[in-house]
């Protein structure tokens, strides 16, 4: 899967789950500045965890999810461990 | 809180200057109102335009002048007046509807179908509307304002340029503290909730052996000897009841908002500048720290201690303590990151219990295939 159809992939979650207003989804968005609701942030890492098969961790500090790019770039790191593993 | 007379003329500089914000075209240009575009009536109006949907409704407004958002695309000549240019839209709106709020009806002085008790003390500059009933030794501070049917008990005190809006009730020996606003029939000091079983009743029963084997036969009263004492600059909503503590005061601290039908429990203590929505209901003996955030129709259990600069979620229940500077959820109300955890573990659950009965279902298949490959070649068990 290439960057842009990760990059798709997530947008079109943030988009389903959230009602997030597709111009607004860009790699510099802050999280908070969506105001995604707390439930609808469960459905997207639930969804993000379906589509890429991967387990998203709730408690990693080095997991932080801030910004789109990170949510972009900790997905990308997900699925490089689950290849090596 | 409300203007006790009509709103000052302000140029678009001045308000300006106390919303830190910018000013575009005539800064000159006075105002007295502040409205929707749509509902401008005269041109002595800032239309409020701050968000897409009221921006969009600038052309037709009546307005000479206009507030909008930073980054907005402005055309000053629509407008007589000059365009203020904001980046915080709620503490602009804040700021803006206090300074021209148009002004309370009352008539000064003491309506002539008030009952005062000639042992009450009425300050200067207090107005007692219609139908008001003020009891024996209460005091209405000065500049204080009871609307009509307003019932102020025995002992209690309301202070200086507080406004209590209609059919507002204060029980007897409670304390009103300066510049508060209580709405229509909000409730200060009825009586808490509180009875006991004569004998071991089901509920100390059921905490002891979680069976329900004692019955409440006789149910002894626990009378209300405390008062309320609510502090300066607090709001209460309407419908909202305060009940007096059992034996001392149910306090609620200084700059406290509570919204419209909140429930309040004797002896409970809420700390400054704490906000709760409507619908609440926190149940007695409860502890809630300052700044606190209590969301729409939260239930707070007795005797729960909620700490300073918490948030609580609206709908959740709490029934258990409460961390400071933190944010509760749900039901039970926990921390939101473990909610949030529980939540992805129950979707995962149900994922993982898809996935196994696929499992279950393909090796079904497969021991099927075998059993028949098995009988075709004569390999019998």
């Amino acid at each position: 899967m290439t960057d842009e159809e990760i990059k798709k992939k997530i947008y079109d979650i943030f988009e389903k789950e959230a009602r997030v207003d597709r111009a607004n989804l860009t790699e510099d968005a802050v999280l908070e500045d969506l105001n995604i609701e707390s439930l609808d942030m469960v459905q997207i890492l639930f969804g993000i965890e379906e589509t890429f098969d991967v387990y998203v961790p709730q408690d990693d500090e080095n997991f932080k999810l801030e910004k789109m790019s990170d949510v972009i770039n900790g997905v990308k790191q997900l699925m490089a461990e689950k290849a090596e593993s | 809180m409300p203007l006790l007379s009509a709103p000052e003329p302000k140029s678009l500089n001045v308000i300006a200057t106390e919303l830190e914000a910018d000013v575009v075209g005539d800064g000159s240009f006075e105002v007295s109102a502040v409205a929707h575009p749509v509902f401008a009536q005269h041109e002595a109006t800032l239309a409020l335009a701050m968000d897409k949907g009221s921006y969009a409704l600038l052309g037709t407004t009546h307005a000479g002048a206009a507030i909008v958002s930073k980054g907005m695309e402005i055309d000053t000549a629509r407008f007589k007046g000059g365009l203020i240019v904001s980046d915080r839209f709620r503490v602009a709106l804040a700021k803006l509807t206090q300074t021209f709020s148009p002004p309370i009806s009352f008539a000064d002085g003491i309506h002539e179908t008030a009952v005062i008790d000639p042992t009450a003390h009425v300050r200067d500059g207090a107005s007692i509307g219609p139908l008001c009933v003020v009891g024996a030794d209460a005091e209405i501070g000065p500049g204080a304002v009871l609307l009509s049917q307003v019932t102020v008990a025995a002992g209690s005190q309301v202070g200086g340029g507080s406004i209590l809006h209609p059919g507002v009730r204060i029980g007897e020996n409670c304390a009103i503290g300066q510049g508060c606003i209580l709405h229509h029939n909000a409730s200060i000091g009825a009586d808490g909730f509180g009875f006991v079983t004569a004998d071991e009743g089901s509920i100390e029963r059921a905490q002891r052996t979680g069976e329900v084997t004692a019955f409440n036969y006789e149910i002894l009263r626990i009378n209300s000897l405390g008062n309320v004492i609510v502090g300066d600059g607090v709001e209460i909503g309407a419908s909202s009841c305060i009940d007096r503590g059992t034996l001392g005061p149910t306090r609620i601290s200084d700059g406290v908002k509570i919204d419209n039908l909140v429930q309040i429990g004797h002896n409970v203590a809420i700390g400054e500048n704490t906000m709760i929505a409507g619908g609440v209901g926190i149940a007695g003996s409860v502890k809630i720290g300052d700044r606190v955030v209590i969301g729409g129709n939260v239930g707070i259990a007795d005797h729960k201690n909620i700490g300073d600069d918490s948030i609580i979620a609206g709908m959740a229940g709490v029934i258990s303590d409460v961390e400071p500077k933190s944010v509760y959820v749900g039901y039970p109300a926990r921390p939101l990151k473990q909610t949030t955890a529980l939540e992805m573990d129950k979707l995962r659950t149900g994922k993982a219990l898809r996935d196994l009965r696929s499992l279950i279902q393909r090796v079904d298949r497969l021991e099927n295939e075998a059993g028949e490959r098995r009988e075709q070649s004569g390999d019998v068990e």
